[in-house]
């Protein structure tokens, strides 16, 4: 397989900041206050068995971008199936009549 | 903490306000209980052996035919006492909670020395202590003993409270805190704080870290008990916080309705000194002098 644009790999280290944002999220930096008794009123009143959903909902997301961001990457960087296939390429000459007209340096349609 | 003698200016004009009479034992520019020599008229009552004669009332004398000596409420002085809360919880907010009480502090003494009344303030915590004074000239001491304060560790201030009440009698109580301990530990110093004075007060100083605190996502730390409280920041977290700040504050305000304690918010949003002639002022904490403010 040889790819069209293999520049586009490189691309694979924006996962590394999309990575570590979520690393940073679920680490949880950990903050010193005055006091927690004022903090109590916005406890989260989930029960355990809900925040585990929440968690694998929070890693299941991660995943889904990291794959769509690899897709994406795939997709720029134009996989082939090998190198000796030929290329097709088309071209199109205007045959106008504006076409005939002679410039300094000859007709237009002869130096196309 | 540098407590800048500016600070002061323009409370000339003001005193610690005194709705009870005083039961101070010096003279002073207080109404008190006592009957005796003053300059204001109380009663009247038979003369009796050993009373001056210069008490007699003549002219009653003249048209009732009995001896009476005129009796005058006495002015005498007042005492002041104030707590100052060093815990850790009070070193935090831009200014710092303990610096905004220090200024607080010292602005309340400087009204109580101005007007010949004494003060003795209390600072419970690690590098804490007592200074008194009965005059201007103890208002350096005082300052110099407030700029000292450190905050740090657990207060326990109802016994901080009791340590005062036994170091001598008191008109006024004045706590400064912000009251950030667990509900039966606020009862405990509230119940404290009016048995203290017949004038207790309760100046709760909250700062930024309270009013406006960082949500964003993360582990909270208790600074006094280590206590940890995970967040979530949201805007309904953020709506709840506030709801809950408001509902606690209110509810110490309704408690301290309940023991006849005189409370007044003292947040750091608002400068010491536009606090007590402000705030302070329309809760009847501080008043005008006779014949000053308006």
């Amino acid at each position: 397989m040889n790819l069209a644009s293999p520049w586009a790999l490189s691309l694979a280290a924006l996962a590394v900041p999309l990575v570590a944002a979520y690393l940073y999220r679920r680490h949880d930096a950990r903050r010193t206050v005055p006091s927690a008794i004022l903090l109590r009123a916005i406890l989260d009143p989930r029960p355990p068995s809900r925040r585990a959903r929440a968690q694998l909902r929070h890693r299941a997301s991660l995943a889904l971008i990291a794959l769509a961001l690899a897709a994406g990457i795939l997709a720029l960087a134009g996989p082939g199936a090998g190198s000796t296939r030929a290329t097709r390429t088309v071209i199109v000459l205007d045959r106008s009549a504006s076409m005939a007209t002679h410039d300094r340096d000859g007709e237009r349609l002869a130096r196309a | 903490m540098r407590i800048d003698r500016a600070l002061f200016r323009g409370l000339d004009a003001l005193r610690v306000a005194a709705p009870h009479r005083s039961t101070g034992a010096r003279p002073g520019d207080r109404r008190s209980r006592v009957r005796g020599r003053g300059v204001d008229l109380a009663d009247f009552r038979p003369y009796a052996p050993g009373d001056d004669l210069r008490l007699v009332d003549w002219s009653a004398f003249a048209r009732l035919e009995a001896v009476l000596v005129r009796l005058f409420h006495e002015d005498r002085d007042l005492a002041i006492a104030v707590v100052v809360d060093a815990s850790a919880s009070m070193g935090f907010g831009a200014p710092r909670k303990l610096d905004h009480a220090g200024e607080l502090a010292a602005c309340l003494a400087f009204l109580a020395l101005r007007s010949r009344e004494r003060v003795r303030i209390a600072i419970a915590g690690p590098r804490g202590g007592s200074v008194r004074g009965d005059h201007a000239g103890a208002l350096p001491a005082i300052v110099r003993a407030l700029e000292r304060a450190e905050a740090g560790g657990t207060v326990d201030l109802a016994a901080a409270l009791a340590a005062e009440a036994e170091r001598g009698r008191a008109d006024h109580a004045v706590l400064l805190t912000d009251l950030l301990v667990e509900p039966e530990v606020r009862e405990a110093t509230l119940l404290r704080l009016a048995a203290l004075a017949r004038r207790p007060v309760l100046l709760h100083v909250l700062g930024d870290c309270e009013l406006a605190p960082d949500l964003r996502d993360g582990v909270l730390v208790d600074s006094e008990t280590g206590e940890q409280v995970s967040v979530r920041d949201s805007r309904a977290a953020r709506r709840d916080y506030a709801a809950g700040l408001a509902r606690w504050c209110a509810e110490i305000e309704a408690r301290c309705g309940e023991l006849a304690i005189a409370y007044a918010p003292a947040f750091t949003t608002v400068p010491a000194r536009a606090l007590i002639a402000g705030e302070l002022r329309r809760r009847q904490i501080t008043e005008a002098t006779r014949g000053g403010g308006r």
